[in-house]
C-alpha cells in the first residue's frame, strides 16, 4: 500500500515538476490547453471552495450546536445522526447528479459557481458536522454548568464558554472539508465547470474552470492528450500539494491541540 | 453496627459502674462507723482515695474519646454526664471519709451523743437508699428511677433543716456531740445532693433535657 | 419571623422519570446564616440544593412540583427570569471547575456576561472579589496566569470569587470541600463563616463534623424526605428524631 503510494507520488512528481513555474501558475491555458498555465483553474477552485465553506461552515456548526446543546435525546436525534452518516457515504457522482438536477436545472442557477458550491456544500456538510459535534462533545459539562450557574444564558454560555474551546476541532474539520471540496471532481463537472474558460468568473452565477475538473478534461477531452500530458501532471501536482498540505495542517492543529489541552 | 467509639464507651461505663458500687460501699461503711460503732476507718479512706483516682481516670478517658471521635448527640451527652457522675461519686466518697474522720478525730461515743429528736438512723438509711438508687439508675439509664430521687432529696432537706434547728437549741449533750452530729447531718445532706445530681445527669443522657431534682 | 426568611421551599418535590428524588420538602433558609444539609448518600441533598437555583432543570426529564421562594417570590414561576435568579443565587460545585482562562478572566467572566466591559470597573471587581475569597494575596502578582495552574484549594476559592463577582445574595455550596485536603478545607470553612456577614449560605456536606463546625442550622434528609431541621447546636446535642440520632452518631449511613 505504501509502495503503491510512493510509486504514484513518484510518477506525478517526476512528470509534473518540470512543468511548474511561475508562468504555469499565473498564465491562462493556450493552444487548446497544450500550453500556457492553469491560473483560471486555481482561481476557480478557490472560489468554489470559498463558496462551499461559506455555506457549510455556518450550517454545519449551527447543526452541530443544535444536536449537541439543544436537541433532546430521542428518536429524532438518532434519525438525524444516521442521516448525517448516510449523507457522508453517498458517492460523489450522486451528489453531482443531484446538484445538476436541483441547482442547475430546477432552480435554474445553471452551470455556475453557485450550483457547484451548493452541491459541494452538501458533500462536505457531514465532515463539518461530525468534527464540530466531536469538538463540542469534548468540552466538559462542567464548563456549561459553571457558566449557567453565574446567570449566563444558554446561548451566551455556548458563545463564550463552549464554542471557543471547540474551535480547534471545528477548524480541523473545516480544513478537512476544504481539502475535500478542492479535490472533488464529479460534482463540479456536472454543476460548475467548463472545459475551457479563459476569462475569470465575474459572479457566482458564472461557470468556471477548476483544478480537479481540469485534470479530467486534460486527461480525457484534450484535443491533443499526449502534448497536454505534461500540463496534466503539473496540474495534478498543484492540486495534490494543496490537498496534502491542507490535510497536513489539519493534522498538526489537531495534534497540537491535543497536547496543549489543559482541561 | 459496632462503631469505634463503642469500645471506648463500654470501657468508660464499666469503670463508672465499678465506681458506683465502690461509692455505695464506702458510704455505707462510713455510716456504720458512725452509727454502729464499726471500726473500719481505714477502709473508708482507701475507698475514698480510689474513688478520686477512678474519677480522674474517667475524665482522662472521656477527653480521649472526645478528641478522637468528635462524639455528638447521645454519645456526647453520655460522655459529659459520665464525667460529672464520676465526680459526684468521688464527692460521696470524700464525704464518707469526712464522716469517719470527724468521728475518729472527735473520738465520740455515739451512745453519749444520741438525741431522740434527731432521726440520724432514718436519715442515713434514706441517704443510703438514694445512693443505691442513683447507682442503679446509672447502670440501667433508668430515668424513672432517677426521678424518684427528687422527692427523697426534698425529704432529706427537710430533715436537715429540722436537725439544724434542733442542734442550735440548748441541749443536754456536750459541744463535741453537737459538732459531731451537725457535721454528720451536713455530710448526709451533701451526699443526698450529689445523688440527685447523678439522677439529673442520667435524665440528661437519656432525654437531653436539663432538669433539677432538688 | 416568617417574612425574615431569605429562601423557603414549600412541599418541594423533584422526580427524574419514575424516580422520586425529593418528597415534599418544606425548609426555611434564614438570611445571613449557614444552613447545612446532611444525610447519607442518595438522600437527595444534591438534588435539593440544585432546586434552589433551578440547576436541576439541566437534567432532561426532571419534574418539579411545589414552590421555592426567594424573598417571597416563587422562582419556578414562568415569569421569573432564570438568569437573574442564578445571579442572585450562586453555586459552588463539588469539583472545582475553573474555566481554562486566566485568573482574571475567570472572575471577570460573570460581570462581562452581564454587560460590564469597562476595564477599570472590571479591575475593581476582580480585586475586590479575590480579596473576599481570601485568594488575593496568593495570586495578586499573576492574574494573567492560567487558572488551571492553581492548587485544588486555590481553584475552589477562585470559583468562589467568580461566583461573588456577580453579586449574589445566596451562595449554594454542593460539597465544596470533598475534593480538597484538610488544610484547604479549613481555609474554605473559615471563609464561609466570614461570608455570612454579607451573604446567606446553604451547604450540602456528607461530613457531619463539617456541618457541625460551619453551620448555624442543620437539615437532615433521608430517602428524599426532611427528617429534622433545627439549630445546629440542638441537632448535634439532642436530636429529636431517632433517625437523625442514628445517622449523626454513625450507627448507619
Amino acid at each position: 500500500m505504501i509502495l503503491f503510494l510512493f510509486f504514484m507520488m513518484w510518477t506525478f512528481v517526476s512528470n509534473g515538476i518540470g512543468v511548474i513555474n511561475w508562468t504555469f501558475l499565473t498564465d491562462i491555458p493556450r493552444k487548446g490547453m497544450t500550453e500556457g498555465g492553469i491560473f483560471p483553474a486555481i482561481v476557480g477552485t478557490i472560489y468554489l471552495t470559498l463558496g462551499t465553506i461559506a455555506f457549510a461552515l455556518p450550517v454545519g456548526v449551527a447543526s452541530a450546536i443544535y444536536l449537541v446543546e439543544y436537541a433532546r435525546e430521542g428518536r429524532f436525534v438518532r434519525i438525524i445522526n444516521s442521516a448525517i452518516t448516510n449523507l457522508a457515504g453517498v458517492p460523489s457522482i450522486i451528489h453531482g447528479l443531484f446538484g445538476l438536477g436541483l441547482f442547475v436545472v430546477f432552480l435554474q442557477f445553471g452551470t455556475s459557481i453557485l450550483s457547484g458550491a451548493l452541491t459541494l456544500f452538501l458533500l462536505v456538510l457531514p465532515i463539518i458536522i461530525s468534527a464540530a459535534r466531536e469538538a463540542l462533545l469534548s468540552v466538559p459539562m462542567s464548563f456549561r454548568e459553571g457558566s449557567l450557574a453565574l446567570g449566563a444564558s444558554k446561548l451566551g454560555t455556548i458563545r463564550n464558554n463552549v464554542l471557543p474551546y471547540a474551535m480547534p476541532g471545528i477548524l480541523t474539520g473545516t480544513i478537512l472539508a476544504v481539502a475535500r471540496a478542492a479535490g472533488e471532481t464529479a460534482p463540479i463537472i456536472l454543476t460548475a465547470t467548463f472545459f475551457f474558460r479563459p476569462s475569470l468568473p465575474q459572479s457566482i452565477l458564472d461557470g468556471t474552470m477548476a483544478l480537479a475538473s481540469h485534470i479530467y478534461y486534460m486527461a480525457t477531452q484534450s484535443p491533443n492528450i499526449l502534448l497536454a500530458r505534461g500540463i496534466t501532471y503539473g496540474t495534478v501536482l498543484v492540486l495534490l500539494s494543496i490537498v496534502l498540505s491542507l490535510n497536513f495542517v489539519a493534522i498538526v492543529i489537531r495534534t497540537r491541540q491535543r497536547r496543549r489541552k489543559n482541561w | 453496627m459496632s462503631r469505634l467509639i463503642d469500645i471506648g464507651l463500654e470501657r468508660l461505663s464499666n469503670i463508672l459502674y465499678k465506681m458506683g458500687d465502690l461509692a455505695k460501699e464506702t458510704v455505707s461503711l462510713s455510716f456504720d462507723c458512725y452509727t454502729k460503732k464499726v471500726e473500719d476507718h481505714a477502709k473508708v479512706q482507701l475507698g475514698s482515695q480510689n474513688l478520686v483516682f477512678l474519677s480522674e481516670t474517667i475524665e482522662d478517658q472521656a477527653v480521649e474519646l472526645i478528641a478522637r471521635y468528635q462524639p455528638v448527640a447521645s454519645d456526647l451527652r453520655t460522655i459529659k454526664s459520665y464525667m460529672k457522675i464520676a465526680y459526684d461519686y468521688s464527692r460521696c466518697g470524700r464525704y464518707a471519709w469526712d464522716i469517719t474522720f470527724t468521728h475518729k478525730r472527735l473520738n465520740i461515743d455515739l451512745a453519749d451523743c444520741k438525741l431522740p429528736e434527731l432521726p440520724l438512723d432514718e436519715m442515713s438509711e434514706k441517704v443510703l437508699e438514694m445512693v443505691d438508687k442513683s447507682v442503679e439508675a446509672v447502670r440501667k439509664h433508668d430515668i424513672d428511677l432517677a426521678q424518684t430521687l427528687s422527692k427523697m432529696e426534698q425529704e432529706i432537706d427537710d430533715m436537715y433543716i429540722k436537725s439544724l434547728d434542733k442542734l442550735t437549741e440548748p441541749l443536754p449533750i456536750s459541744a463535741k456531740c453537737v459538732v459531731a452530729n451537725l457535721l454528720f447531718v451536713r455530710h448526709l445532706e451533701r451526699i443526698a445532693d450529689h445523688a440527685s445530681y447523678i439522677g439529673e445527669a442520667v435524665i440528661y443522657i437519656v432525654t437531653g433535657e436539663r432538669v433539677i431534682l432538688r | 419571623m416568617a417574612d425574615a426568611l431569605k429562601m423557603e421551599t414549600k412541599e418541594l418535590s423533584v422526580s427524574f422519570g419514575d424516580v422520586q428524588a425529593i418528597k415534599k420538602i418544606s425548609l426555611r433558609i434564614l438570611p445571613n446564616k449557614v444552613t447545612a444539609v446532611i444525610g447519607p448518600s442518595g438522600c437527595g441533598k444534591s438534588t435539593f440544593i440544585k432546586s434552589l437555583n433551578r440547576m436541576n432543570e439541566l437534567v432532561p426529564n426532571a419534574r418539579i412540583t411545589g414552590e421555592v421562594l426567594l424573598d417571597g417570590e416563587n422562582i419556578y414561576n414562568r415569569s421569573y427570569d432564570v438568569t437573574i435568579l442564578r445571579m442572585k443565587v450562586g453555586m459552588i460545585f463539588q469539583k472545582p471547575n475553573p474555566f481554562p482562562k486566566s485568573i482574571y478572566d475567570n472572575v471577570a467572566y460573570g460581570p462581562r456576561i452581564h454587560g460590564i466591559h469597562d476595564k477599570n470597573r472590571l479591575d475593581k471587581i476582580v480585586v475586590e472579589n479575590l480579596k473576599k475569597a481570601v485568594l488575593w494575596n496568593e495570586v495578586s502578582d499573576r492574574l494573567g496566569a492560567s487558572a488551571m495552574d492553581l492548587s485544588g484549594g486555590q481553584q475552589q476559592r477562585l470559583c468562589i470569587a467568580r461566583a461573588l463577582a456577580v453579586e449574589p445574595e445566596v451562595i449554594l455550596m454542593d460539597e465544596p470541600c470533598s475534593a480538597l485536603d484538610p488544610l484547604a478545607t479549613a481555609k474554605i470553612e473559615s471563609l464561609i463563616r466570614a461570608l455570612i456577614e454579607d451573604y446567606t449560605v446553604v451547604i450540602v456536606t456528607h461530613n457531619m463534623q463539617q456541618a457541625a463546625r460551619v453551620s448555624d442550622f442543620t437539615a437532615f434528609l433521608y430517602l428524599g424526605e426532611l427528617i429534622e431541621y433545627g439549630n445546629t447546636r440542638s441537632v448535634f446535642e439532642n436530636p429529636q428524631n431517632k433517625l437523625t440520632e442514628n445517622y449523626i452518631t454513625g450507627k448507619f449511613g
